[in-house]
């Protein structure tokens, strides 16, 4: 996607979340206790994702710039995952969907689980690949996210999940995690662009996506210590 | 305060995939004394548009599966609202590239200005009396 196009669709979603915040600004002493109380609680969710779209399109400009600049730290990979699914959670992305974690079993791995990585952006990426999830998905499905420890393959590695119900047509499919040129969002457009770009760019992992019947799953891997490209 | 009215119940169909949005735009309607209806989707917009009789649709212009251009031009295509108003609610403002917007009555540029609301409902119920907010 050109970063003309890139940034019309920033101001919009900016300027469709700040529109939102102002009209309830506008309408709540109007309304009645109950919807009052729920416009009370839709600030907080479209003021938490105005926060989010602001980041994401500062982590993109940084990606896109050559820009950004790691900070490696142990991190526990599932607090990691989970923190993510809670900010998204907020998003209106995720009106009227789900998202599931599901807890690490494995039992030959060290709990908690860790990666040597920079967490920002690994959060950045699971939330720009999560985001691909919820922009595929329609109203009632549900996305589920997993991290599992890969110990038979050297060195060790992380596999981080998102599975969500979903196909891609032959025709795109080729298009996958390509730079997008049109605006609608999904498996060939910018999140998954971004996913895969962070990932593979920055964190020095690899991305993979399969689909099963009418489901798909995006993966991300990344050997336990990262190599820094 | 009085209560602003444009005229005598109104009935807008508002159509949107962000719940928020229609929640806002459904508030700021009554506020004005119409009666609403809210749509998720086009299909659903076409589903309640029969039952509903609408005098005006307000309609997003990004939605999955059926954007608001298709929503419009497929209202238009049936026998009983040819002439109906429809009028693009968007926060983008280069629309005209992607989209044919000469399916709309008009665009309702975000944020939603009450004044321009107001004039959107006005020229849609010209012969309507109209009392402005106050």
């Amino acid at each position: 996607m050109d970063d003309q196009k890139n940034e019309r669709t920033f101001y919009h979603d900016v300027l469709n979340l700040a529109s939102s915040l102002r009209g309830i600004s506008e309408v709540i002493c109007d309304v009645d206790a109950p919807t009052r109380t729920e416009m009370l609680s839709l600030i907080n969710t479209l003021s938490e994702t105005l926060i989010e779209t602001i980041n994401a399109r500062r982590l993109y400009r940084s990606m896109e710039s050559n820009d950004l600049k790691l900070t490696v730290s142990l991190i526990d990979c599932e607090t990691l995952l989970s923190r993510t699914a809670a900010s998204y959670r907020k998003h209106t992305l995720c009106q009227n969907k789900s998202i599931e974690l599901i807890p690490s079993e494995h039992p030959s791995h060290p709990t908690p689980l860790h990666l040597l990585t920079d967490k920002d952006v690994l959060q950045g990426a699971l939330g720009y690949g999560l985001r691909t999830a919820l922009e595929t998905v329609k109203s009632g499905q549900t996305i589920t996210l997993s991290v599992t420890a890969e110990d038979a393959s050297e060195p060790p590695a992380v596999l981080f999940s998102i599975s969500f119900p979903g196909s891609v047509s032959d025709a795109e499919k080729q298009d996958v995690f390509k730079n997008p040129n049109h605006l609608r969002p999904a498996m060939t457009g910018l999140s998954a662009y971004v996913f895969h770009t962070l990932v593979t760019r920055y964190l020095n992992g690899r991305v993979n996506w399969t689909t099963h019947g009418s489901s798909l799953l995006l993966t991300a891997r990344f050997n336990q210590h990262l190599d820094t490209p | 305060m009085n209560s602003p009215s444009v005229d005598e119940r109104r009935r807008v169909l508002v159509v949107d995939d962000m719940n928020i949005n229609l929640m806002v735009l459904m508030a700021k309607l009554r506020h004005m004394n119409c009666l609403c209806e809210g749509a998720e989707t086009g299909a659903r917009a076409l589903e309640i548009l029969p039952v509903f009789k609408p005098d005006i649709v307000l309609t997003d212009l990004w939605m999955p599966e059926m954007n608001g251009d298709v929503l419009a031009q497929t209202i238009h295509a049936m026998t009983d609202y040819h002439h109906l108003p429809i009028f693009v609610v968007t926060a983008d403002t280069d629309s005209g590239t992607e989209f044919d917007m000469r399916v709309f009555t008009g665009v309702l540029q975000k944020p939603i200005d009450d004044v321009r609301l107001h004039a959107v409902l006005t020229s849609a119920f010209p012969t309507a009396p109209v009392t402005p907010r106050v």
